[in-house]
């Protein structure tokens, strides 16, 4: 975030009294959202015998790696793995090219078809997912698709409402300037889009790539309709029938929710500086 | 107009012919893969006697109804300590953002074990203090306040909107009013909070909607109980179709579920005017 201007900021450190109090509460909501993770790390590499003793054990004190090992053999989760990266692939690049595409369509040509599609992207946005879920289903099944990864990666095969509407703001502060020296150029709307929008936008589509992506891989609800053989089992699936299974076996389930997060947390990490970036069209840099 | 293909065959395949199907559908049985047979408005009529819908109407319009403005309130006490340039904000805004990412069975499995009556982080806390915890999600009046407040731990994205928010009012209004001698407290209440009413407008109404759809927790924790506590109407829904096969039920109280949420946007859109304040916001 450095190097951005920050305007309507205290900028002044203000007075020491001040400073310390804005700092301890700072610390203690600090201390109170990381407690979930640190419960969890915790629990996941103590000695099993530790996770069930009482009082709790706030300090862990000699660490293992047992329930990692016991916990991934208890179940294929190297599969569940392999398959939520596959899904998460394939649903991210339908994303985003999707919607990326269409909204290039309505940030660029107008008239009363394009907005009277806009409405619909708004429309569509305010409507809750669990509306569809059984007409949904009903049609996938008769198509013969359950137990297989169609009916949830191919609906974002056809544009995200939200991100519809994000690309389309990217795509109209791009100065019509570029796409009219573009076409003198001969170029074909195609080019117009690969050739002066993508590169242009970039940070949209690494916001909407990492947004996709926590969308596909923290996805529950589809999966548990459709998917019902373990050999296809993503992530959150496998995990909920885990905790169906060793319901009592807290020292497993810790370790194996860890790992689950773990892809997006490190993945947001690195990508962190894009997201700001990509939620605001801002082309002065 | 080629390029907006996808999304005409996506709303009228996925979105518009579904959401038609489903109101269909609420008047007819369907058995998998039989043909549907024509109810009419039975399913209604046996809806307003159904107790569990209620049941399942009242939780969601609770969680809904604590969470999203509670959750609104956090975020923006949160943006408004963070939006300083003081060394260490953007540590402070990862950890306040973090939780944002890991919804899902993961997260909804940490937070059952945080509350575990005996060997939880919750109740081991309280006990050091003196306090004697509640059996949570095993007490049919705790089990949704622990939703709550998983729900209310996840505000970071709703954080980050109101620092962008924040940072986007222009520094000449803080300037006047200082000049006409407003102190820091009067500063905000007059001008920040002014000036960021269209973003808590879109946060409320986001809000709702999603809170409206909580299903995985409850499904992954609780299944609805105890004492169907926590059963919300998405998770009656998922029961009516997935679990008892009555797919036109199911449909039916979809159909109630989309007038519910559309009938609290249009009351949020129609309150708007009263406290939404929309200076000449650039091009939007």
């Amino acid at each position: 975030m450095s190097g951005i201007q920050l305007r309507g900021v205290s900028r002044r450190l203000g007075s020491w009294p001040g400073r310390i109090l804005v700092y301890t509460m700072l610390l203690a909501l600090a201390a109170l959202f990381l407690l979930p993770f640190y419960w969890m790390l915790a629990t996941a590499l103590k000695p099993q015998q530790l996770v069930y003793s009482f009082p709790p054990d706030w300090l862990a004190g000699d660490l293992t790696l047992a329930n990692f090992r016991e916990g991934w053999t208890a179940l294929p989760f190297g599969r569940f793995f392999i398959n939520t990266a596959y899904v998460t692939m394939l649903t991210v690049a339908g994303t985003v090219l999707s919607s990326s595409l269409v909204g290039f369509g309505l940030a660029r040509y107008g008239g009363r078809l394009a907005n009277l599609l806009f409405v619909t992207v708004l429309l569509t946005m305010m409507v809750p997912p669990a509306a569809t879920l059984i007409p949904r289903f009903v049609i996938f099944s008769r198509l013969g698709w359950t137990n297989s990864y169609l009916p949830i990666v191919l609906p974002y095969w056809f544009g995200v409402p939200f991100f519809i509407f994000l690309f389309r703001q990217f795509f109209r502060a791009i100065p019509q300037e570029y796409f009219d020296a573009a076409e003198l150029d001969g170029a074909s709307p195609l080019d117009l889009y690969f050739r002066v929008a993508v590169p242009l936008s970039r940070p949209a589509f690494v916001a909407a790539a990492l947004f996709s992506t926590l969308i596909a891989w923290n996805d529950f609800l589809d999966p548990l309709v459709y998917l019902s053989t373990l050999d296809k089992f993503t992530i959150q699936l496998g995990l909920s029938s885990f905790r169906g299974q060793f319901i009592a076996e807290l020292h497993l389930m810790m370790p194996m929710a860890l790992l689950a997060m773990l892809p997006v947390l490190l993945l947001v990490a690195l990508g962190q500086r894009w997201i700001a970036r990509g939620l605001a069209p801002d082309l002065e840099k | 107009m080629l390029f907006s293909l996808p999304w005409i065959l996506g709303f009228v395949l996925l979105h518009a012919g579904p959401m038609l199907m489903a109101f269909a559908l609420s008047f007819t049985d369907w058995v998998f893969a039989s043909t549907p047979e024509w109810r009419g408005g039975a399913h209604y009529r046996t809806l307003i006697s159904d107790e569990l819908f209620w049941t399942a109407l009242r939780n969601s319009a609770y969680y809904a109804g604590v969470t999203v403005p509670l959750g609104v309130l956090i975020a923006l006490g949160l943006a408004l300590l963070l939006n300083r340039d003081w060394p260490g904000m953007g540590m402070f805004r990862t950890i306040f953002f973090m939780p944002a990412l890991v919804s899902g069975v993961s997260i909804a499995m940490v937070w059952g074990w945080l509350f575990n009556p005996r060997f939880g982080a919750v109740n081991s806390a309280l006990d050091k203090i003196g306090l004697d915890g509640p059996g949570w999600l095993g007490d049919p009046r705790w089990a949704m306040p622990v939703l709550i407040s998983l729900g209310l731990w996840s505000i970071g994205g709703t954080m980050l909107i109101y620092l962008a928010g924040l940072q986007s009012i222009p520094q000449e209004l803080y300037d006047a009013a200082k000049l006409d001698g407003a102190g820091r407290w009067a500063a905000t209440r007059h001008v920040t909070l002014p000036m960021i009413s269209s973003v808590t407008f879109f946060l409320l109404v986001v809000g709702m909607i999603s809170a409206l759809q909580l299903f995985t927790p409850a499904y992954v924790l609780t299944d609805g109980g105890p004492e169907n506590a926590t059963l919300t109407l998405p998770l009656y829904i998922y029961q009516n179709a997935f679990a008892f096969q009555k797919f036109g039920y199911g449909a039916t109280i979809t159909v109630v579920l989309i007038m519910l949420t559309m009938a609290i946007t249009l009351a949020q859109l129609a309150l708007a005017r009263r406290w939404v304040f929309y200076a000449g916001l650039g091009a939007r």
